[in-house]
C-alpha cells in the first residue's frame, strides 16, 4: 500500500502513521458485493414473499445471481488481510464485541441459505435435464437433483413452502448482513466522516439501488443473448423500485450530510477539508451527480 | 518484540499450557476459561507468577505521562524507539512521535508538523533519522511548543473493542498489547485508534503499536523511550506504588488526556499542553 503521503504532500496535520490509508479498494468492493446480493435477493423476494408477479421472470435468475455474488463476497475480505492464511482465527475465536467478528458465521449462514433455496428453485430444472441432458452433463445434473427426482403436484407444493420460507427468512438475513456490514463503518468513533447511526440504513437502500440496477441490465443482457423479447412489464415493476429505494437513499444522504455540517462538531473542519478538495470529485461528481441525481432524472421521465 | 515471546502470548493461551502442566483437575478448568480472557486473569492467585515466573501482572497498574512543557523536540525518543522495537526506519510507521505546535504572529491556528513532514525530513537526511527543522528561524513565533505522543492504552480501548479475534488485548497490568501471531492483520484496529497511535506492519502482515516496551518494563526497566529522555519529560510507573514518578506525576500536577470524549480513558496524562493539541 502506497502512502498517501507521496500521492499528495501533507496539507494541514495529519497523525504520522496516518499517512498510510489502512483500508482501501478491497474494502469498497466487499459492501459493494454484499450490497449486491441483498440487491438481487429483494428483487427475487417481492416475487417469492410479496407475489408481485410481474418479477416473476427474474426472481429465479436473480436469486441465482445473488447466490454466484454471496459466494465471491469474502473473497475481497481475505486478500484484503495482512495475514489470510489466519483468517479462521476470527470463527475459531470469535470476539464478540467486534462487529467484524460474526462476518464469517454471518456469510456462511447467508450461503448456505441461498444455496438451499436455489436448490429447491431450480429443482425441476435439474431434474428434467438430468433425463433429457446429453450424458456427461446429464450425470451432473442428476447428482445435482440429489435424487430427489419428484415432480408430482404435492411435491412441487411442498418445494413451494421451503421456498417461501427460506426467502421470508432471507429478507432480514439479508438486511442484517448489510446492515451490520453499515455498522462496521458507522460504528467507528474515530473516523468522523464514517460516524453516523444512518449508516446502516443508508448502505441497505444503496444496497437495493444497486442489486435492482444490476438485476435490469443483467436481465436485458441476457434477454438480447437468448433473443427473447423484454418483459416490460418486469422492467417497468424493477424501475418503479429503483426510482423509490433511489429517492430513500438519497434523502438518507442528504439528511445525514445536513446535520453533520449543521451540527458543525470539532471534527468538521476536516470533513469540509476533504468535501471541498479531495472528494470534489469522487463525492460530488461521481457519486451525488452522475451516480444519482442523473439516475433519478432519467427514472422519474420513465415513470 | 522477539526476544520476549511469552509476553506476546494471549493470556489463555500461556494460561492453558500452565494449567494442562498441572494436572488434570486444573485441565478442567482450563475448558472453562478458554472462552472468556477475564478468567485468565484469575489464574495467577493458582498459578503463582503470571504471565512469567518472575512478573505477576496483577500486582502493577502501569501509566505513562508527559511533561510538554519541559520537551526540547530532540527526537531521541523516537530514535530509541524505532531501534528498541525494530519498528521501520521510513517516514510512516511509528510507535512515538513528537509535535510541534507553532504559533505565529497574526496566525489564528497554530502550524503544526512531526518528524514526518518532509522539510524535516530532508533536514535530518533521511527518513531513518530524525530532526526538527529551523524552518520558523525567519518568522515571528508567538508560541511554540513539542508534544509527545504514543499508545494510550484506554481503560477502554476502541482498538480492542474491535479486533475480530481477540489479538488485540488488554492486560491486567493495564498495557494494551497485540498478539502478532495471532492478529490476522484486518487493519479494523488501526481504523478504530481516534489517536492515529496504530499501524500495519507490512513485513509482518499484522497490526503494530507501542507496548510501552512491555518486555523492558515486566523486568523492572523503564520504556525506551523514557530511558532515552534528556529532560525527563516522560515519566512512567506504577499507579500502585504511591512514591513511583507517575504517581508523584498525577498527584502533583493537573493532568489531562487526549480527546476525553471518545470515552477511550487514556492513560497517559500530559501537562503543558494547549487546546489545539488533540
Amino acid at each position: 500500500m502506497e502512502p498517501l503521503f507521496h500521492a499528495t504532500p501533507f496539507t494541514g496535520f495529519v497523525y504520522p502513521n496516518e499517512t498510510v490509508i489502512p483500508w482501501s479498494v478491497l474494502i469498497v468492493v466487499y459492501p459493494y458485493l454484499t450490497g449486491l446480493v441483498a440487491g438481487a435477493f429483494t428483487v427475487s423476494s417481492l416475487y417469492h414473499v410479496f407475489g408481485m408477479q410481474q418479477f416473476k421472470v427474474v426472481s429465479k435468475f436473480s436469486l441465482l445471481m445473488a447466490l454466484c455474488l454471496m459466494v465471491c463476497v469474502p473473497l475481497p475480505l481475505l486478500l484484503h488481510l495482512g495475514r489470510p492464511e489466519r483468517a479462521f482465527n476470527a470463527m475459531i475465536t470469535p470476539h464478540l464485541t467486534s462487529a467484524f467478528a460474526i462476518f464469517g458465521y454471518a456469510a456462511a449462514f447467508y450461503v448456505l441459505l441461498l444455496m438451499l433455496e436455489n436448490w429447491f428453485v431450480f429443482r425441476p430444472q435439474l431434474v428434467q435435464l438430468g433425463k433429457t441432458g446429453w450424458p456427461p452433463a446429464r450425470w451432473v445434473f442428476r447428482l445435482a437433483a440429489l435424487g430427489s427426482d419428484d415432480l408430482t403436484e404435492p411435491a412441487m407444493r411442498w418445494d413451494d413452502k421451503w421456498i417461501h420460507a427460506l426467502a421470508v427468512i432471507g429478507i432480514p438475513a439479508a438486511f442484517g448482513l448489510h446492515g451490520y456490514v453499515g455498522f462496521v463503518f458507522g460504528s467507528l468513533k474515530s473516523r468522523e466522516w464514517w460516524s453516523s447511526d444512518l449508516m446502516p440504513p443508508i448502505f441497505l437502500f444503496s444496497a437495493v439501488i444497486s442489486g435492482t440496477a444490476l438485476v435490469v441490465v443483467a436481465y436485458v443482457l441476457s434477454c438480447k443473448l437468448r433473443k427473447v423479447p423484454l418483459d416490460l412489464a418486469c422492467i417497468k415493476g424493477l424501475v418503479y423500485t429503483l426510482w423509490g429505494f433511489l429517492m430513500l437513499a438519497l434523502l438518507l444522504e442528504g439528511i445525514e450530510f445536513a446535520s453533520l455540517v449543521y451540527r458543525s462538531r470539532e471534527g468538521i473542519d476536516t470533513i469540509m477539508q476533504f468535501v471541498t478538495g479531495p472528494l470534489v470529485v469522487p463525492f460530488f461528481v461521481l457519486q451525488f451527480g452522475i451516480g444519482s441525481l442523473v439516475p433519478l432524472v432519467t427514472l422519474t421521465y420513465l415513470v | 518484540m522477539n526476544k520476549n515471546d511469552d509476553l506476546q502470548r494471549p493470556a489463555r493461551r500461556i494460561f492453558l499450557r500452565d494449567v494442562a502442566r498441572a494436572g488434570a483437575t486444573a485441565g478442567a478448568c482450563a475448558l472453562l476459561a478458554s472462552g472468556a480472557q477475564s478468567s485468565a486473569k484469575q489464574a495467577p492467585a493458582a498459578a503463582g507468577s503470571f504471565p512469567t515466573k518472575t512478573y505477576d501482572w496483577t500486582g502493577h497498574r502501569w501509566a505513562f505521562g508527559v511533561d510538554a512543557t519541559r520537551c526540547i523536540g530532540c527526537l531521541r525518543c523516537v530514535e530509541a524507539c524505532k531501534r528498541e522495537n525494530g519498528v521501520a526506519l521510513d517516514a510512516h510507521h511509528f510507535r512515538t512521535w513528537v509535535e510541534r505546535y507553532v504559533y505565529l504572529e497574526g496566525e489564528e491556528k497554530p502550524r503544526i508538523d512531526t518528524q514526518s513532514d518532509p522539510v524535516n525530513i530532508e533536514a535530518a537526511g533521511s527518513e531513518g533519522r530524525y530532526r526538527f527543522a529551523n524552518r520558523y528561524e525567519n518568522a515571528k513565533v508567538e508560541k511554540a511548543f513539542f508534544v509527545p505522543k504514543l499508545c494510550n492504552h484506554c481503560t477502554h480501548p476502541a482498538c480492542v473493542q474491535v479486533c475480530p479475534t481477540g489479538a488485540s488485548y488488554k492486560t491486567a497490568d493495564g498495557v494494551v498489547l497485540i498478539d502478532d501471531k495471532y492478529c490476522i492483520g484486518c487493519q479494523y484496529c488501526v481504523q478504530a485508534c481516534p489517536y492515529g497511535a496504530r499501524f500495519f506492519n507490512p513485513a509482518r502482515g499484522v497490526s503494530d503499536k507501542c507496548t510501552w516496551c512491555y518486555h523492558r518494563i515486566t523486568r523492572g526497566l523503564m520504556p525506551a523511550c523514557v530511558e532515552v529522555c534528556p529532560v525527563g519529560a516522560r515519566v512512567f510507573g506504577d499507579l500502585n506504588d504511591k512514591d513511583s514518578a507517575v504517581s508523584r506525576f498525577v498527584r502533583d500536577n493537573r493532568v489531562q488526556v487526549l480527546k476525553p470524549e471518545t470515552g477511550n480513558a487514556p492513560n497517559v496524562f500530559y501537562v503543558g499542553i494547549d487546546k489545539e493539541v488533540r
